[in-house]
């Protein structure tokens, strides 16, 4: 008999008190997010040869001992995570963005068609009445209508590539502090790892950091030595070791004859700056400004000068109330300053097919023209047809990009309940080890009143002393 | 493989659950109250480019009915005033017989003379007759005759002006007459309808039968102008009303097609949201059912 029996059961005491200190740390950050689940690696303690002689040969164990605190995540959970968390994002940034510039010719069944359809229905109504002063007017207020719309249409667009630049700012400083808390991460990691610790904690929250920066910039992840990562944004490195890349809100002068300037993802200023090809949500800004938006706008404007020209000729065919040449309705270069030509007022309106010498008030030839101009293919498909394939080109996007955005989002939350289900910390789990633990707690506790009982026995009952 | 299942990713899929059930009431709810299955273009961004399309023939449609609605106007008023025209030719005529009869003497003339003059005035008049401030018979001008001097010589002041309504897609047709044939300037000069009564007004006055003889050849070759200018308009009218037939029905066609792509199909989305209604409720049980008992409350 020895007292190694009281340090076996020590070691017991002590391996079950921090086993029910892991699962305490367990339940009370169940709800943390990006919190992984922790479990003490417990192993027993180094064996000690046998004494040949009274006691028997063979190794007798010494006990206990928690060898280690291990994080329950594996990186395959991440890596599919942070994969879909750039789709999702860039997905769910275009989405955002078209589906707020689907709403850019007014709300369905009024807005510009409407308009367009009313202008065409005053030409019908100044056909009937070509004298009428208030038909006349009618066609003035018509024509303002569809020049407001389109002004209305291209500001608001411009407005929306205005918003997502500055969403796209905010977001590229939200990028920044994250990387430059990955790098900080990064030192306090290897430094507790080159200590021999396993920084637990510590690595939830960079990979947590990690994660909101895969779903802004569509970054990778690289592990190196000592628990330091590496963060890729496409091939560019941003995070090396301790130190971070400062990205830049650019912005890239608009193609020709487009207003506005794009927004750009760029490393370092002046003369050294560089483009990052970026994807998540800032790569999704970038990509929806510079292409949908700029596609929408073209088309916007090819209609507004389609309309400006189409009415101009049939207008300019005819003879006004005084029998001069009609001039033009609208003037402008697109859609964003399209307007009723100034010159034009009601006795200017064009109605009469033929010039007489003091005019035809009564002639209404032109304005039959007129009103027939939607549904007249001149030069390309007619104007009503126009404003439809413009309708369908922003519903059909809206609609393709929400539907992949929800697609992703799918995958994305699919993709997190996996990796939670690894190392999300389950309640009930953590209450068995609790018993678990406690049961091994209070039998080292008896173990320890039977070794006292046992040395009583040797010390106070046994030998000459009695 | 054992499945674990982290207490918080219970409560995360509840959460989804509610909010995406919740979401499906209130679009279902939204296109009940409105009526429409339509909101934003890209509800249905093919249903939206058909209902905008529909949107606009209904537009052009309307226009069309518009105009046809004009033409039947300014073709029932210049049937009635040719009507009025062939029954004053019809009486010219007659007077024109009775003015021939040997046994009259020179007042009996004089009387028959002077109603044919007024009847002539008042040919003048329905000649003149306006719609929307132009006269019927004078193309784009608000007169198609005038008179002057004593007896009164009538010249043509209207103008060769079609006027011209678009009464559905395809038919854009002219709505008015050639004053110049209908009264006669047509025929050449000295020959229109005025002309010829002033010649039988003044054959009846002197009694001249010859005279009288030519006036009356004359005056059956106008009154035949009038009456091919009654069948021309009714053609026309004919016409109109055959637009108009077409483009109603088109009308209830188009908006009808509209119906079926914009509004919702009421029964249906009732039902669609009775089922949604009932897996929100479902989800929402599974909520208030999400406190399960763990292991917690069964240890001391």
């Amino acid at each position: 008999m020895s007292f190694s029996t009281l340090n076996i059961a020590a070691s017991g005491l002590t391996a079950a008190q921090r086993a029910v200190e892991i699962a305490a740390h367990n339940i009370s950050n169940s709800a943390v997010p990006g919190y992984t689940r922790q479990r003490a690696g417990l192993a027993a303690a180094p064996a000690v040869p046998g004494t040949p002689g009274l006691a028997g040969s063979g190794m007798r164990g010494t006990g206990v001992q928690v060898v280690s605190i291990e994080r329950l995540r594996s990186q395959i959970g991440d890596l599919a995570v942070r994969a879909e968390a750039g789709t999702a994002g860039s997905t769910g940034a275009r989405a955002a963005v078209l589906d707020r510039a689907q709403g850019i010719l007014g709300p369905y069944g009024e807005g510009v068609p409407k308009a367009l359809s009313d202008l065409w229905g005053a030409f019908g109504n100044l056909a009937t009445s070509p004298s009428s002063p208030a038909a006349r007017q009618a066609v003035l207020d018509k024509a303002a209508s569809v020049a407001g719309g389109l002004n209305d249409a291209a500001s608001e667009l411009e407005q929306i590539r205005a918003d997502t630049t500055s969403q796209f700012t905010d977001g590229v400083a939200e990028a920044n502090a994250l990387l430059r808390q990955v790098a900080g991460l990064n030192q306090s990691v290897a430094d507790a790892v080159s200590a021999g610790q396993a920084p637990n904690d510590l690595l939830d929250t960079r990979d947590l950091a990690l994660d909101r920066l895969a779903e802004l910039t569509g970054s990778t992840v690289v592990a190196q030595a000592n628990g330091v990562v590496e963060v890729r944004i496409g091939s560019e490195p941003v995070v090396t070791g301790n130190t971070a890349v400062e990205l830049v809100a650019g912005s890239a002068p608009p193609p020709a004859g487009y207003v506005g300037a794009d927004p750009v993802l760029q490393i370092g200023t002046g003369s050294s700056a560089r483009t990052v090809l970026s994807g998540g949500v800032l790569g999704g800004q970038v990509a929806t400004a510079s292409t949908d938006l700029r596609d929408v706008e073209r088309r916007l404007n090819e209609f507004a000068t389609a309309v400006r020209d189409v009415v101009n000729t049939q207008h300019q065919a005819g003879f006004d109330l005084s029998g001069a040449a009609g001039g033009p309705v609208f003037s402008g270069t697109g859609a964003r300053d399209l307007a009723v030509d100034p010159a034009l007022t009601a006795n200017r309106i064009a109605a009469s097919g033929g010039s007489v010498a003091g005019g035809n008030p009564l002639d209404g030839e032109n304005a039959v023209a007129l009103a027939g101009l939607g549904s007249a293919a001149g030069g390309g498909a007619a104007l009503d047809e126009r404003v439809v394939g413009l309708a369908t080109l922003l519903g059909s996007r809206a609609a393709q990009a929400l539907r992949a955005a929800e697609t992703a989002d799918t995958a994305f939350s699919g993709r997190i309940e996996a990796r939670s289900a690894e190392n999300g910390v389950s309640i009930d789990e953590e209450m068995v080890d609790l018993v678990k633990y406690q049961k091994a707690f209070d039998a080292a506790g008896r173990v320890i009143s039977i070794a006292d009982g046992m040395l009583d026995t040797i010390i106070n009952r046994m030998g000459a002393g009695r | 493989m054992t499945v674990r299942v982290p207490t918080a990713t219970t409560y995360s899929r509840l959460e989804r659950g509610l909010a995406v059930s919740l979401a499906r009431v209130q679009t279902l709810q939204g296109q009940l109250s409105s009526g429409n299955r339509i909101g934003k273009l890209s509800d249905d961004a093919v249903g939206a480019a058909a209902g905008l399309r529909l949107r606009a023939a209904e537009a052009d449609f309307a226009m069309y009915a518009r105009n046809a609605a004009d033409a039947q106007a300014a073709i029932g008023l210049a049937d009635s005033t040719l009507q009025s025209m062939s029954s004053l030719l019809v009486q010219a005529r007659s007077l024109g017989v009775s003015g021939g009869n040997g046994s009259l003497d020179s007042a009996g003339r004089a009387a028959l003379a002077d109603s044919i003059a007024s009847l002539r005035e008042e040919l003048g008049d329905l000649a003149n007759t306006p719609y929307l401030g132009r006269a019927l018979f004078g193309g784009y001008r608000p007169a198609a005759v005038a008179s002057s001097g004593i007896p009164p010589t009538y010249t043509f002041t209207g103008d060769a002006g079609t006027v011209s309504r678009q009464v559905s897609p395809s038919v854009t047709m002219p709505v008015n007459l050639d004053g110049r044939e209908v009264l006669g300037f047509a025929a050449g000069p000295g020959q229109d309808l005025f002309a010829t009564l002033t010649a039988l007004e003044s054959a009846v006055r002197s009694g001249d039968s010859a005279a009288l003889e030519t006036a009356q050849t004359a005056l059956t070759a106008r009154t035949s102008d009038v009456t091919s200018a009654l069948g021309r308009i009714g053609a026309m009218s004919n016409r109109v009303s055959a637009a108009v037939q077409v483009g109603t029905s088109t009308v209830d066609r188009l908006t009808e097609q509209r119906s079926q792509i914009e509004d919702v199909d009421l029964a249906q989305t009732i039902m669609q949201l009775q089922v949604a209604q009932n897996s929100y409720q479902a989800a929402l049980g599974a909520v208030a059912r999400a406190d399960l008992p763990s292991l917690a409350n069964f240890l001391r």
